[in-house]
This record gives structure tokens, sequence and C-alpha cells, in this order.
């Protein structure tokens, strides 16, 4: 490892365990008489909204408390979020990057538009076999391990093992397989392609302090403009046939995201539907099926 | 599903959406949907006031509203006061000719921390004052907003983050404290208890307390699969289960009197509801035993108070 | 015509409030702000004042009940004193965030403990930071104008800001000394109708209260900060207005006997009056001592301080509130950076006296000054302690 700071950003969704990746790295490498740093996003999103979390190691004492807007190495737990633009954020040219996809390393690249130094897996997969949850922290921290070399794997074993006393096997199991799986790019193999201009998130504008409401008064109903559509792992399909055009999915979704067609049966509004699954569950005549959100 | 759907309901439902998608509440969350369901209830002639909470972080990250009506938050504490100051005021108005005589309703929505908790003397205030307003609170057992740490509404036996179950410890140890039979004691016309997965059910008893005039309360359960642990697909089960078991009954208390809305002749045992959250799963064969006894005595003494009323026809 | 009248200070300031119509008030009783509320509570229900009144449960209640009420588009006022002004703290900052024109008397109290019910400065001060315009009245017919002055202020369309106006408990409150109250239609010239620039209404609904992330408090703060700072000029223009129409001429700092004055007093209320009649005393013995005295705390008028003092060589605050362990008071502090960076050779000492009601005199003043020019006072000294 080099004497210099190395700054990872951790992306997945509320409650997928983004947090405890880089709590547990950070612990594993302080453990080894490292220096590290790991710090959760300080936002109201909620279970479910694409959250992120940081962290820095370094074998000499950190003094940085900024936070960290050009990470040398991203890991993302969840395929639906790939195509978020926070994803590839100020990324660093030839970061690492990993990946949690069922997809081929060279279409991913593609869609992320950024040339990094990718690695895929299918932890999704593997934790599913493993975990039998679609919890994938434990694995992807293997990957990271892998494609990193920065903390040792033994190390982060102890750590699972505080951390889940009655479950440390399947984590520990899912982050070897985790390690032993990772597909990475190597410097031989590494596909090139031309970025996308929308690879990197653009800063978004905001207004400065004369354009403020006085008093911060805001528009009613102006939530409407953030799409939670992008919280979703799990989408509602609904069999037009089967529906009985009762509506009790309508009433019963928190979201509003259930909606009349012309014809009278209900559909799903894909731009707010987190895919909490109430709809599926209480529909009648079980005409919803939740399915697996495509990346 | 005990509360029947007749065929079509949107027919019978406002479509109207006042707490618009695009709000921040986590998959699944029963706040959010109850929240919905009030105000569909509610309409136009609306203004609410909210504690600090989850529902006004997820709903207000300036510069977005997901409140389509007129919507104020000042602290965690004090939301029934502010309701009041809003009632006083518009009669002030009106009775200097300063403000037209339309009936605008105005209901306080709540957390169980910003009610039964820091905002308890407030809330007490208000409702011995008599102002003309509604107070809704949302319980769903703990301050979800700051991470899921005890209330005075948790219940017995659940682990919290600031009750948790270890090695020599059950979760919160204390019993629910009971804010509707609170409110009642002010003597005020109407309170009532409800629960979105009965939605026909919430919205009547908004409006009916909306047509009555002076301090009304709802004391409404909502499921939060991330404080309970719970899947997100069975909160509406769950709160029907809450219900069946005799958790959470349904009941008015309309000028004194004791209504049950729902009566079951054998209540499901608790664990049907317990089982399906993490929050409990800690819980002993014991500990069961001593929730389900308080449960059966507690149905028992509504299930008095409501017969009495019956035969003495008290009002 | 304005009547001249013997009148509890107290009462003389409910009289303003009433005479500014105000559509609503929420209070919690303390002493010693209790005869306002009284009073006020009084004209209501015998009708001469139509507004609501209502007896909050707390002060945390009562300032909510306020907010709720302004935000509703009512002229609201409340008073309090002291541990009260202290339990609305929290919902203070609410307040001039949401820019809510409420006016609040505040009846200067100690704060406890030991509990004591008499007056000075530490309760208002602990409300330095809270968006607040803040008035301090030397006398009972400041106390009255003041009050008028304060909802002109607030509701301009320009300030839209809270206001408090100071009092000192008891050595103010309850006492009865000659004070003009103007009549109703007198009244009617200066006040203008209550116009709310947003308003809870279902015709226009509207989020009010929106929390801001990281990327918007700042720029919230600034707005709120220069809101604050552009009230003078509101201020400047309602007291010139106040003056034509009633002869009484208002300045941020009065000052007394001090464009010449080598040695400068700096007071805040009701003491103000007494180190008036010190300095008149100690220029009859030939010292060249003149006196300050701050009228608005908030928007602090430190260009006007920094001129006033222009000439002096030495100043002397007396102030009645503590800044426990710090070494100095509040008013000490924020004098003495406001002169850091001046080409001034200005000596600033900082006394601290009256803490819960102890009396002060003309002989504290004349003590002070003999102190400062003779012997080499220390920078800062809480005086009239039993050693
Ligand atoms: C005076 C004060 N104390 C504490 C807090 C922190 N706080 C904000 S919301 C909250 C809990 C809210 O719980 P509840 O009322 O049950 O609402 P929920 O979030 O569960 O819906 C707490 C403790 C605060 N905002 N203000
Ligand atoms: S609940 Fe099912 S049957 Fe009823 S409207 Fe919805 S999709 Fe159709
Ligand atoms: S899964 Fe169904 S109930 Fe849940 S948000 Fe989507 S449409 Fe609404
Ligand atoms: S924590 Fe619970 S109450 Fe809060 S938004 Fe999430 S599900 Fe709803
Ligand atoms: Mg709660």
């Amino acid at each position: 490892m080099k004497e210099k700071i190395i700054e990872i950003r951790w992306h997945g969704r509320g409650g997928q365990g983004v947090v405890t990746c880089a709590e547990l790295l950070a612990k594993a490498a302080i453990a080894e008489g490292k220096y590290a740093q790991s710090a959760p996003s300080f936002g109201p999103e909620r279970r479910g909204a694409p959250v992120a979390a940081f962290l820095r190691i370094s074998n000499k004492p950190i003094y940085l408390r900024s936070q960290i807007t050009h990470p040398d190495i991203v890991v993302v737990l969840d395929p639906t979020i790939l195509t978020l633009p926070d994803v590839t954020a100020g990324i660093k040219k030839n970061a690492i990057f990993i990946a949690n996809t069922n997809k081929l390393l060279e279409d991913v690249k593609y869609i992320l538009g950024v040339n990094v130094n990718l690695g895929v897996i299918d932890a999704t997969k593997i934790a599913l076999e493993i975990i039998r949850r679609p919890i994938t922290n434990t694995t992807m921290i293997g990957s990271f391990i892998r494609a990193t070399n920065i903390v040792k794997i033994e190390s982060v074993k102890q750590e699972i093992m505080t951390r889940f006393p009655t479950n440390y096997e399947t984590n520990i199991k899912a982050m070897i397989r985790g390690y032993d799986e990772l597909e990475m790019e190597t410097d031989a193999n590494r596909t090139v392609i031309k970025e996308k201009k929308d690879g990197k998130k653009a800063m978004p504008k905001l207004p400065k302090w004369r354009e403020l409401t006085i008093g911060l008064t805001t528009k009613a109903g102006s939530a409407q403009a953030y799409k939670t559509g992008s919280w979703r792992s799990l989408v509602p399909v609904t069999d037009a046939t089967k529906c009985i055009k009762c509506g009790i999915c309508w009433v019963y979704c928190p979201d509003s995201a259930r909606y009349q067609t012309p014809d009278g049966t209900y559909e799903t509004n894909f731009d707010y539907c987190k895919g909490c699954g109430i709809c599926a569950r209480e529909c009648p005549t079980h005409c919803i099926t939740m399915q697996e959100e495509k990346e | 599903m005990s509360e029947q759907f007749s065929v079509y309901v949107p027919k019978l439902i406002n479509k109207q959406e006042d707490f618009v998608h695009g709000h921040r509440a986590c998959q699944g969350c029963g706040l959010a949907l109850a929240v919905r369901l009030i105000l569909k209830a509610a309409g136009k002639n609306t203004i609410v006031v909210s504690p600090t909470g989850c529902l006004e972080i997820i709903s207000t990250p300036y510069p977005q509203s997901a409140w389509n009506l007129p919507w104020v938050h000042v602290a965690f504490e004090n939301a029934a006061a502010v309701a009041g100051g809003i009632e006083g005021a518009f009669k002030a108005l009106r009775a200097k000719n300063k403000k037209d005589n339309k009936k605008i309703n105005i209901i306080a929505i709540g957390g169980d921390g910003g009610t039964s908790d820091i905002g308890l003397q407030a809330l007490s205030g208000a409702f011995e004052r008599g102002h003309d307003f509604l107070y809704v609170c949302l319980d769903n057992e703990a301050y979800m907003n700051t991470g899921i740490q005890r209330s005075s509404s948790t219940p017995f036996g659940a682990s919290t983050t600031t009750s948790p179950s270890g090695a020599v410890s059950m979760g919160q140890i204390t019993w629910k404290k009971n804010m509707a039979a609170i409110a009642a004691a002010h003597n005020i016309p109407y309170v009532a208890t409800a629960c979105p997965s009965y939605p026909f059910d919430l919205m009547e008893k908004v409006q009916t307390a909306l047509k009555t005039q002076g301090p009304k309360y709802i004391h409404c359960l909502v499921q939060c699969p991330t404080g309970w642990g719970c899947a997100t697909d069975l909160i509406i089960r769950l709160g029907s289960l809450a219900v069946e078991t005799g958790i959470f009954p349904l009941y008015e208390v309309i000028n004194g009197k004791y209504k049950l809305n729902m009566d079951f002749p054998k209540l499901r045992p608790v664990t049907d509801y317990l089982k399906f959250q993490s929050r409990f799963r800690h819980l002993k064969p014991a500990d069961i035993a001593i929730i389900q006894k308080r449960v059966e005595q507690e149905w028992q003494a509504l299930k008095q108070k409501v017969e009495c009323f019956k035969k003495t026809g008290v009002k | 015509m304005a009547k001249r009248e013997g009148i509890e200070i107290s009462l003389a300031v409910a009289e303003a409030v009433k005479l500014a119509d105000v559509d609503m008030v929420a209070a919690y009783p303390i002493t010693p702000q209790t005869h306002i509320v009284e009073k006020l509570a009084e004209m209501v229900a015998d009708g001469e004042l139509k507004a609501a009144y209502i007896n909050a449960e707390s002060e945390h209640s009562a300032i909510s009940l306020c907010l709720g009420s302004s935000i509703a588009g009512a002229r609201t006022y409340t008073a309090t004193s002291s541990q009260g002004l202290a339990l609305m703290h929290e919902i203070l900052y609410i307040a001039s965030a949401l820019r809510l024109p409420v006016v609040m008397t505040v009846v200067n109290r100690a704060l406890s403990g030991p509990l004591n019910i008499w007056g000075d400065h530490s309760d208002v001060m602990g409300e330095r930071d809270t968006g607040w315009i803040q008035f301090f009245a030397q006398n009972g017919q400041e106390a009255f104008d003041m009050t008028l002055q304060a909802f002109r202020v607030a509701e301009d369309h320009r300030v839209m800001l809270p206001v408090i106006v100071n009092i000192d408990g008891f050595t103010l409150s309850h006492v009865i000394e000659p004070i003009y109250i103007l009549e109703q239609n007198e009244v009617n010239k200066f006040m203008k109708e209550f116009k709310p620039l947003n308003a809870l209404d279902p015709r226009t609904p509207m989020t009010f209260g929106a929390f801001a992330t990281p990327e918007y408090y700042i720029e919230a703060k600034k707005q709120l900060e220069q809101a604050l700072f552009s009230s003078r000029k509101v201020i400047t223009e309602v007291w010139n207005e106040f003056g034509k129409l009633y002869g009484r001429k208002y300045t941020p700092i009065e000052g007394y006997k001090a464009n010449d004055a080598n040695i400068l007093l700096l007071t805040l209320g009701g003491i103000g009056e007494t180190a008036q009649t010190a300095v008149d005393e100690m220029r009859d013995d030939g010292i060249k001592v003149g006196l300050l005295k701050l009228k608005l705390y908030r928007p602090f008028p430190i260009q006007e301080l920094r001129r006033m003092c222009k000439k002096a060589k030495t100043l002397v605050i007396a102030e009645r509130a503590m800044s426990i362990g710090g070494e100095g008071g509040p008013i000490g502090f924020e004098v003495r950076s406001a002169f850091y960076n001046e080409p001034t050779h200005l000596k600033i000492h900082d006394i601290i006296l009256g803490l819960g009601g102890r009396d002060v005199r003309v002989e504290d003043f004349k003590m002070m000054i003999n102190h400062a020019l003779k012997n080499k006072p220390k920078e800062y000294e809480l005086i009239g302690v039993r050693e």
C-alpha cells in the first residue's frame, strides 16, 4: 500500500449494509495497526433510498474530516443503482470500481460511461445462495479485498465474527466467494470506452441566498419532482387480464403509485413506486407479482 | 382482511392526492399511507400542523414539499399549541370581520413521541382550552426519525435501540401508555383509535371528528417496517393482526361514551402478530404469556366500558 | 390629544398593545410580567380589546401559540420574563426563521438559580442570537412608544421579523410615572394594517417550516442575517415618522452630554436615567463625562457606537448580565470587539452590576468613573460584591 490516503465510497440502498461495509473494513484496518475512518452519509433518506458510506484507509494518521468527493475506489452493492449519476460522481481517472451485477464486464463499463478499472461480481446470487437474503455487503467486502489488497481477509473475518456472533459463518463464506469470484480487468485486458459526457455528475446548480424564498416557504406538492422509482429493487408487474378493477392496490399504496388506466384496470406509476410489495400482497386476485428490478 | 371492500372502492374515496408521491418515506411506510388517507378524508379546506419526526423529515426537504395543503412545522413538542394558535387566530380574525366564515379544518398530525412524551403537555393544554381542532397521533411505537429509540408508546417487550433486548434485558419493560384514555380523560367530544389497515374506518373517523365541534383525538397505529423489523409488504396484514389479537382495539369515545368498532368472539393469540416482527423476536414463551394476559385484561376492561354505557345509556 | 397620565409602566405597555389593536395574545404568567398580561386579559374580558386571549399552559406553548397565530395572519403579542423566556428559547429561533412578526415584551428578570424574581438582563442576553430585533426602554414613555413602534417595524414587508421590547423588571415594570398615552385616532395615523407576507390558507396552500440540508442552511441563515441588518433602515424610518407625529425622537444610541466627553458611560435600560443624574453631578465637579444609552441592541448599531466614541479616551460599560467564566459581560464582549480593529486608543472597562435586583445608585456610576480616571481599573469587574 502506498503512503497516501485511500478514499473509498460505498453505494447501496438504505438497509443494505453499506455503512456496515465501511465500518467492518475500518475496524479491520485499525486492528492491523493502520489508520482508518468510516462515516455514513447523514441524509434524511429512508430505507430503500440510494445511500452512500465513506471509508479512508492509510498507513499514517489521517488529518482530514471533509467529505470524500474524488474517490480512489467505488463499490456498488446494488445492481439497480449503477446508472445513478451519484455512483460515478467525482471519481478519479482509472479508479477501481467494483459493481454487484450479473451483466458482462464490457456492458457495465459502457453503462457507467467512465474509464475505470472495473471489477464485476454477481453478489446478489452469492448472497441468496449462502445467506438466503439479498444482503450483499459481506460478499462485496470479499471482492473489495481481492481488488485492492488494502486489508487482510483474516482481519475482516475477526470483525465479522464480532459483529455477527450468530451468523458469522455464512457471512464469512459469502466474503470468500466474493473474493474468489470477482472478475477484474487487468492492465492487459483493459477495455477503453468513449466516456459519456454525463458520466460524471454535474454539480447541481443551487440557488443563491437571495433566491431562497422568504422564511423558506415551499411550494405545495413540489416533492413530485423527486422520483422515488430509483429506490425500487422489486417491481410490481400487473396481469391486467386478471384485474377486477377493485382499486384495493390503489387504496393501500403508501406512495400513491397505482393508477387507473382508461380500461379501468390498475397499473403502476414506475416513477414513484418504491417496490414495497403491498399491492401484490393485498390484491384479491393475485394479479400483481413482484419481480426482480432490471438494471 | 376483515374490512369488507365493496368492489370499485375508488368510487367511494376521494381521488385527490394531497400527500403527493415523491415523499421520502421508507418502502411500505404505514405512516405515509395513513397521512394519505387522512387527507383524502379531510378534503381541501384543511390546514395541517406537524411536529418534528419522520413525517416532517420525509415530506419537506427544502425546497420540496409533499403537502398539497397548507402545512406548518415549528418544533417537536408543540404541534398542539401551534394548531391552537392558528385556531385562536382564525376565531379572532373572524370576530373582527377580517376573515370569512368558511370552515377550515385544522389537523395536527404527530408521532407517538411528539404526542405522548415531549408533546403531551402542549396537547393537554390545547384539549383543556377547547380549541376546535383534530389531533391525530400516528403511533409507530418508537422514535423512528432518530433511529428507533423507545417511547412511552413502545409496547412491552419490544426491542428498540434504547430499550434493547440483551442477556439481562427483555427489551421495553414498561407498558404502552394509553394515550386514547388520556385524551378521553380531558372530556373532549371525540376520541377514536384507528389503523390504515382499515382505510374506510380511518377515513370515517376523520370525517366524524371534523364534523364535531371542539378538540378531537384519533390515535392511529401505523406500521413501520424499518422500526418493527417486518417485511414491507406485510404491513396491512400486521395492522389487521394488531386489531384481531386485541393488541390494538378499534373503538371510539363519543362524548364520553365508549363504542367498540370491531368486536371478536375470540381474540387471536398475540403471537400471530408478534412473530412477524424482529423487535419481538427475542421474547420467550413466558414473556409472551405475560403479554397475552395483559391484552386480554385490557380487552375485557374496554368491553366493560362499552357494556356499561350500553346499559346506562349515559350520554 | 395624548393624555399625560400617572400610570404603571406595565399598564402603559398593555395600553399600547390595545391601541395597536392586536388580534391575539397568548401568554403564561411570571413575575414581573404579570401586570401586563392581567391587564390585557381584563381588556379582552371587558370588550375593550377585540382579541383572542389564550391562557397557555407554559411559555413554550405561549410562544408556539403565537407562531401559529402569526402564521395564520393575526397580529400577535406576548410577554414574559426570565425562566419563561428561557423556556421559549428553542422557539425564538424558529419565529425569526419563519419571519413571523410577533411582538414580545420581556420584563427583564434574573435567571435562576438561585431563584430571584428581581431585575437584571441575564434573561434576554441568552436570546442575543435568536434573530429577533431588540429594543431597550429606559423609562415608561419609551416602553409605551417602543411597543407601538415594534409592530410597525416587525410587520413591514421589508423586515418581517419578531421584536422584543425589553423593560427592566420592577424598576420599570412596576413603577408609576407620568406617561403620554396616545389616543386611538392618533395611533391610527401611525399604525398600518397587518398584511402577512404569506399565511396559512387553503386557497393558496404553502409549506412552512421545511428542513434545510447543508446545501441550504447557510443561505437560509444569511437571508435572516441580511433581513436583520436591513431592518435598520426601516427602524430609522419608523422612528423618524414617530418623531414627526408625536415629537419624541428615537435613535439607536442616545447620547447625553456625550459630544465633548473624554470619558463615556454605556448603559442599557432603566439604569440609564440614574447614570444621567450621575453625569450631571460629575459635570458639576468638572469631570468631562458623558453617557451613551443603547436602545437598539439587535441589530447592533456598531457604526453609531464607533462614531459616538470617536473623541472619548475611555468607555465604561455598565451592564446587568454576566457571562460566567468569560472575563466580561455580553455587552462588554461585543463593544470591545467593535473597537478591536479601530485606530482608536479607547480604553474599555466592563463593569457588571445590579444583578438580581441589587440597587444601582448614582454613587455607583461616580465610583466607576473615578476609578477609571484615577486608578488603573481592571478590564472587567463585578462590582458591589461583599468581599
Ligand atoms: C426538543 C427536541 N428533542 C429531541 C429532538 C430529536 N427528535 C426529533 S424527532 C424525534 C423522535 C420522533 O418520534 P415520534 O414523535 O414518535 O415520530 P416518528 O419519527 O416516530 O414518526 C426526536 C427524539 C428534537 N427534534 N427536539
Ligand atoms: S388490487 Fe388487483 S384486482 Fe384490484 S385493482 Fe388492483 S390489480 Fe386490480
Ligand atoms: S409496490 Fe405497489 S404498493 Fe408498493 S409502492 Fe409500488 S405500487 Fe405502491
Ligand atoms: S422509519 Fe418507519 S415511520 Fe419512518 S419513514 Fe420509515 S417506515 Fe415510515
Ligand atoms: Mg414514533
